[in-house]
């Protein structure tokens, strides 16, 4: 399923914060994201969720215009997304954040919450399965039970970042995956994002981590305020003159 | 004075279940709703009528749930859809109304006048406190069914995903699930509840009047909420002893200080009202009921 952004305009108090932006994930793509802060990533994020709506300009996801439905309708076409500050449901445990993520839980309804009791078991009994394994790998075995608003950032990013695993999406846009993240991990999660690829999830992904994000993508595109200024692969977008201007403010 | 004590614990009950019916609106699911004794008035009304004009109790009390769920609805509709603090003055507003209507709506309920000789049940048992002791039972089980009801909501998939849109309705927008529906749901089950509180008080108090229905109501049910703790079960029925507590002590006093006008004793009861609300978000936001580190 691909993704395919075309001339999208968005203001945002009195400032064109995206202008005439278009770029594509292919079916299956694995692409990066660029540009220096206030760039509009992660409003070009909120556009295309369907958070925010355009101004001009369209998304295409899976061949089929998104036109103006919203967030909701998205994620559920597949297309999800995470969000740069995390959002964790902060009075639930790290566990119960995935096992809240899982799609089309019968226990979710009013009627599956008191009728078919043995089934809904069954049915959490693997949510849970699966939200652990998760858990594992992303490290947060020793807070599984803690409540999410109390563990640090940087588990909070990886809490966000195992929900929208737990959604079976199948494009997912990563706003900073990385951010406060260490090392290893974030080799492990680049590890984890190629396997997830393989299987045929697209991503694009957001990062100021320039060098772990040119080792996971093979294509990359680069903005600066607002607009669009290049794509191609990490080693000439990273060495173009004008991407490296945009990043030093033009003090060259 | 066993007389007394029944008296007040019906009357607990009765807030206990206002307080849970909150708790599951603003506690559990972040639904910011200041009508709740909108709701309490249409089942106090919806009982009351059915009585008055010879139905047996069973239809009264489905009335008074399926007529407050039947407001909340509409009201949910239209207020989950603007942005989350607007629910606060709709709800608001819509007490407001149900009590104004109440009030015009002569031919129907009497108006101000009220509706006086409402059957209670298990009166027949006469003398002896007999009569009183019956229905308490009758409200301790609403209590203790409210409770069941609401924990089991919350412990199930169903509560996770309400508390998970208190928590962050975005991100649960973000993973593919709608909060509107959701919050209807929750609302009108509430509302139900609050609906039962108010036929349980009607036919408890043989005799209703509009100004029974003040938004004062509200406020003393946000600060049992408050009191015991959002999103704590527990902490309702805690919350609402407590607030039984201060109007009844302040009733004591009363009786001690014969010098304090009925009217002076309100407005002291209200002021210490406020005064321990202050005190408890300065000094324990959670409620007694919730742990400190669980904030
Ligand atoms: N609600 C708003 N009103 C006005 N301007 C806004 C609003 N939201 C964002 N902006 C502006 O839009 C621009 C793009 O912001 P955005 O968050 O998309 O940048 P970004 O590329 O994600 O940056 P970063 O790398 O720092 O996360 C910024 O200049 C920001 O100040
Ligand atoms: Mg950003």
């Amino acid at each position: 399923m691909s993704l395919r952004i075309s001339n999208v305009d968005k203001w945002l108090g009195g400032v064109r914060v995206l202008d005439n932006v278009s770029m594509e994930v292919p079916d299956g793509g694995l692409i990066g994201l660029i540009g220096p802060n206030g760039a509009g990533k992660s409003t070009l994020f909120a556009v295309v969720s369907g958070f925010e709506p355009a101004d001009g300009g369209e998304v295409r996801f899976a061949d089929s215009p998104l036109g103006s439905t919203g967030p909701v309708a998205r994620a559920r076409r597949g297309l999800m997304r995470t969000f740069q500050v995390p959002r964790p449901f902060s009075k639930l445990t790290v566990r119960e954040n995935l096992a809240a993520a899982a799609p089309g839980q019968r226990g979710e309804t009013l009627w599956g919450a008191f009728f078919g009791a043995g089934a809904a078991r069954a049915e959490q009994a693997a949510i849970r399965e699966r939200a652990d394994a998760i858990i594992d790998f992303l490290n947060l075995n020793a807070v599984r039970d803690s409540l999410a608003g109390q563990v640090s950032g940087g588990q909070r990013k990886l809490i966000e970042l195992g929900r929208v695993l737990m959604a079976e999406p199948k494009m997912i846009l990563l706003d900073e995956p990385f951010a406060g993240v260490n090392p290893v991990l974030q080799e492990e999660i680049s590890d984890h994002i190629r396997t997830l690829n393989g299987q045929g999830i697209g991503f694009l992904i957001v990062e100021h981590n320039l060098a772990a994000l040119s080792r996971l993508v093979g294509h990359l595109y680069a903005m600066d305020r607002g607009r669009m200024l290049m794509d191609g692969t990490p080693a000439d977008v990273l060495a173009d003159p004008v991407v490296r201007e945009a990043y030093t403010g033009g003090a060259v | 004075m066993l007389a007394y004590i029944t008296a007040v614990a019906i009357v607990f009950c009765i807030y206990a279940l206002l307080t849970l019916s909150l708790n599951l609106h603003f506690g559990f699911t972040g639904l910011i709703n200041f009508g709740h004794v909108g709701f309490f008035a249409i089942g106090a009304y919806a009982a009351a009528l059915c009585s008055l004009n010879g139905m047996p109790y069973v239809v009264g009390f489905t009335a008074a749930a399926a007529l407050a769920a039947l407001a909340a609805w509409p009201l949910g509709l239209l207020a989950l859809r603007l942005r989350e603090d607007y629910l606060a003055i709709v709800t608001l507003a819509f007490s407001e109304i149900v009590r104004v209507v109440i009030t015009a709506e002569e031919w129907l309920t009497n108006g101000v006048q009220g509706l006086p000789g409402i059957p209670r049940p298990f009166a027949s048992l006469g003398i002896g406190g007999n009569a009183e002791l019956a229905y308490l039972a009758l409200v301790v089980t609403a209590v203790v069914l409210a409770i069941l009801l609401i924990r089991h909501l919350v412990r199930s998939p169903f509560g996770r995903l309400i508390q998970a849109i208190r928590d962050d309705e975005v991100a649960v927008k973000a993973l593919g699930k709608n909060p509107a529906g959701v919050k209807v749901r929750v609302f009108m089950i509430g509302a139900a509840i609050a609906g039962i509180a108010g036929a349980l008080y009607a036919h408890y108090m043989n005799y209703i009047v509009p100004d029974q229905f003040l938004p004062l109501v509200t406020f003393y049910v946000w600060m049992a909420m408050i009191l015991g703790g959002a999103g704590s079960i527990s902490g309702s029925l805690v919350g609402a002893g407590v607030l039984i507590g201060i109007l009844e002590g302040s009733r004591v006093v009363r009786d001690l200080l014969p010098n304090v006008m009925q009217v002076e004793m309100a407005s002291l009861r209200l002021a210490l009202v406020g005064l321990l609300l202050v005190l408890f978000v300065l000094y324990r936001p959670n409620g007694l009921m919730v742990k400190r580190d669980e904030s």
